[in-house]
């Protein structure tokens, strides 16, 4: 596994308001982090300036060494190292699950063809071409965690994994993530849910901005 | 189990990009109907002008640009003066003259006006003239001045002898329609200026083609039929009377490196001079200013169809953006972005030009079929490199600017934005 050192420093962020505006917080392989916070408190952005995938308005942010410059795009790094869950999955509709997990792939070359191999283990194997649409809750979840590890990648974000979920497809989602993490992968989880959040090692809980440790 | 990536194959982007539009056809189908559609207008616009001025026009450039005909209405005088004139002052000018005058064929039930032509001996080819320098009579399946006229059998020319007749093809199916059988003669009443009038029976030894202002249709009252004919007789036959006649008109032919001055003799002398180098030149000119509409015609349907382009790709690109927002989330760098919506657009652009290319085609096809089985009319299906050209390029830069366009709009998706949220 890759090594995995993301620091945050003095981040804000702010939309019509300030919704972060002093994160600190450090993740490496042995992090399993849970951010809970209610609704609206920015999780889903501090989530998305984790992956890179929106601007932060200020402080530092170093990924594995590099500093990670406001207005540059990191699809590569992105790419290469952070494995995305999403609560609504977001599988494109009109490609069939194994489309939908090969996807990473078509963006790496390099990388070997795993998803044979992960569909088996998640017990989606028979569902490599069906449209993704066709799918139950628990079987699209589970798509796109097999797609979230297609590239191996170091850092695991997953953004409220079983808000869509019953309890026995929730309960599968968390012992994924946790024998993920158990291989060396970082985990920074969000949930509004305290008893999901007591999967994590570490609890914080984003309040007025900022992170404070649970 | 781990396999070899699947996407390591040589283009596997332009594959992907197959399948992306393969599984958003609907939206391209509807893209794809304007632009056909558009892209079909153009072609075929350009298309139809060119076989209109190829039909109207192709002939008069395979006629002797020599050649100039001179006529005037009873005139001998004015066309000895005329001879002799271009004789004296056109180097190598070769030329013959004859006359014609009219008669009533009244030995057939038939109400038929003849033109009957005098030729001189030794005329191989004959050229129609006509009543206009102007080519908008020279309407398709019609003739111009200076075309020669066809002779269908086996006569080959125009040489006659006292007691031989050519006639026009419609006069002879008339002929046999009537009953009368080959070998044909015809009875031509002929009336000299002293009130006399001789009536020749003629050996038909060759039919000639229709020319233009010949015909012969049916009255459907009493079912005679009228119309007017052509007979082309020798001058010799008028050798056996030594009255005179009313001419109608005395008709030279030239044929000279000099048309120009020819006609400007003949005009100069007050006969009609008509010449081929003319209608050429008109002809040039026709064809000239519809090339410039034709541009033009082309400009606007091409700006109007580019607006349409916009609007249809923005609208395609709406549809996509949930698709690209989580490919960028799950790291496809902005080029393979760029480059998978590049290489749809220019699949469906080019689509499509090749779609209209088949149906404009089609269409000449059918058009050509029904000229020939419902009008007789052997219609030139003609398209000009120019306009094809024209097409290519057009169809090519906008394709290609329409792409790039299209595709770098999907790179300005915002990825947080069309990510399904919470």
């Amino acid at each position: 596994m890759q090594k995995l050192k993301v620091e945050l420093t003095h981040v804000k962020k702010s939309f019509t308001r300030p919704v972060l505006t002093d994160i600190n917080l450090t993740v490496d392989n042995g992090s399993y982090i849970a951010v809970l916070g209610q609704s609206g408190c920015g999780k889903s952005t501090l989530m998305n300036i984790l992956s890179m995938v929106e601007d932060r308005d200020g402080g530092d942010f170093v990924f594995n060494g590099r500093r990670i410059k406001i207005g540059d795009d990191y699809a590569r790094l992105r790419r290469e190292n952070i494995g995305f869950i999403f609560q609504s999955y977001n599988l494109i509709p009109t490609l069939t699950c194994l489309e939908n997990i090969q996807m990473p792939i078509l963006y790496q070359k390099r990388a070997e063809d795993k998803s044979g191999m992960w569909m088996e283990r998640m017990g989606i194997g028979h569902l490599k071409d069906q449209r993704v649409n066709t799918l139950s809750g628990g079987e699209k979840q589970r798509v796109a965690i097999v797609r979230a590890l297609m590239l191996d990648p170091c850092l695991l974000l997953a953004d409220e994994p079983t808000g869509n979920l019953d309890e026995d497809n929730a309960k599968l989602v968390f012992e994924i993530i946790k024998e993920e993490h158990e291989k060396g992968r970082g985990v920074v989880m969000i949930t509004h849910n305290e008893q999901a959040a007591r999967q994590a090692k570490t609890v914080f809980k984003l309040k007025g901005g900022v992170l404070h440790e649970d | 189990m781990r396999t070899d990536n699947p996407h390591k194959k040589p283009l596997s982007h332009f594959r992907h990009a197959c399948k992306m539009v393969g599984r958003n056809g609907r939206a391209y189908i509807k893209l794809s109907v304007t632009v056909v559609l558009s892209f079909t207008l153009l072609l075929g616009y350009m298309a139809l002008t060119d076989a209109r001025l190829y039909n109207r026009y192709a002939k008069v450039f395979t006629l002797p640009k020599e050649a100039v005909q001179c006529y005037v209405e009873s005139d001998p005088e004015t066309m000895r003066a005329f001879l002799n004139l271009i004789d004296a002052n056109v180097p190598d000018v070769q030329y013959y003259d004859y006359f014609s005058s009219s008669t009533e064929l009244t030995a057939y039930e038939q109400s038929l006006h003849a033109e009957c032509f005098f030729l001189p001996k030794g005329v191989e080819t004959l050229y129609t003239i006509d009543s206009s320098t102007t080519l908008d009579s020279n309407a398709a399946g019609g003739t111009t001045c200076g075309e020669p006229i066809a002779l269908l059998g086996d006569k080959q020319d125009f040489n006659l002898q006292k007691g031989e007749a050519i006639i026009n093809e419609g006069f002879y199916n008339s002929l046999i329609a009537g009953g009368a059988e080959e070998p044909l003669t015809v009875l031509v009443p002929f009336y000299w200026a002293d009130g006399s009038h001789s009536v020749w029976e003629l050996d038909v030894v060759g039919v000639c083609e229709d020319v233009h202002g010949v015909f012969i249709r049916e009255n459907l009252e009493d079912g005679r039929t009228s119309g007017y004919v052509t007979v082309y007789l020798s001058q010799s036959q008028l050798d056996e009377g030594a009255g005179e006649f009313e001419y109608q008109k005395q008709i030279a032919f030239t044929s000279s490196d000099s048309p120009e001055a020819v006609m400007s003799y003949g005009r100069a002398l007050g006969m009609v001079a008509q010449g081929v180098a003319e209608v050429q030149n008109e002809a040039r000119t026709a064809m000239q200013n519809a090339i410039s509409s034709k541009a033009i015609t082309a400009a606007v349907m091409l700006a109007l169809l580019a607006i349409n382009l916009y609007s249809s790709f923005s609208n395609v690109l709406e549809t996509r953006n949930y698709e690209i927002g989580i490919k960028r989330a799950i790291g496809a760098p902005q080029g393979a972005i760029t480059r998978q919506f590049l290489y749809e657009a220019l699949l469906v652009l080019g689509f499509d030009a090749l779609l209209s290319m088949a149906l404009v085609a089609d269409g000449l096809i059918v058009y050509k079929a029904v000229q020939k089985y419902y009008y007789d009319i052997s219609w030139v299906a003609y398209v000009s490199p120019y306009s094809i050209i024209i097409y290519v390029l057009c169809s090519l830069g906008l394709a290609t600017a329409f792409s790039l366009l299209f595709a770098y709009k999907a790179t300005r998706v915002e990825i947080v934005k069309h990510l399904k949220a919470e």
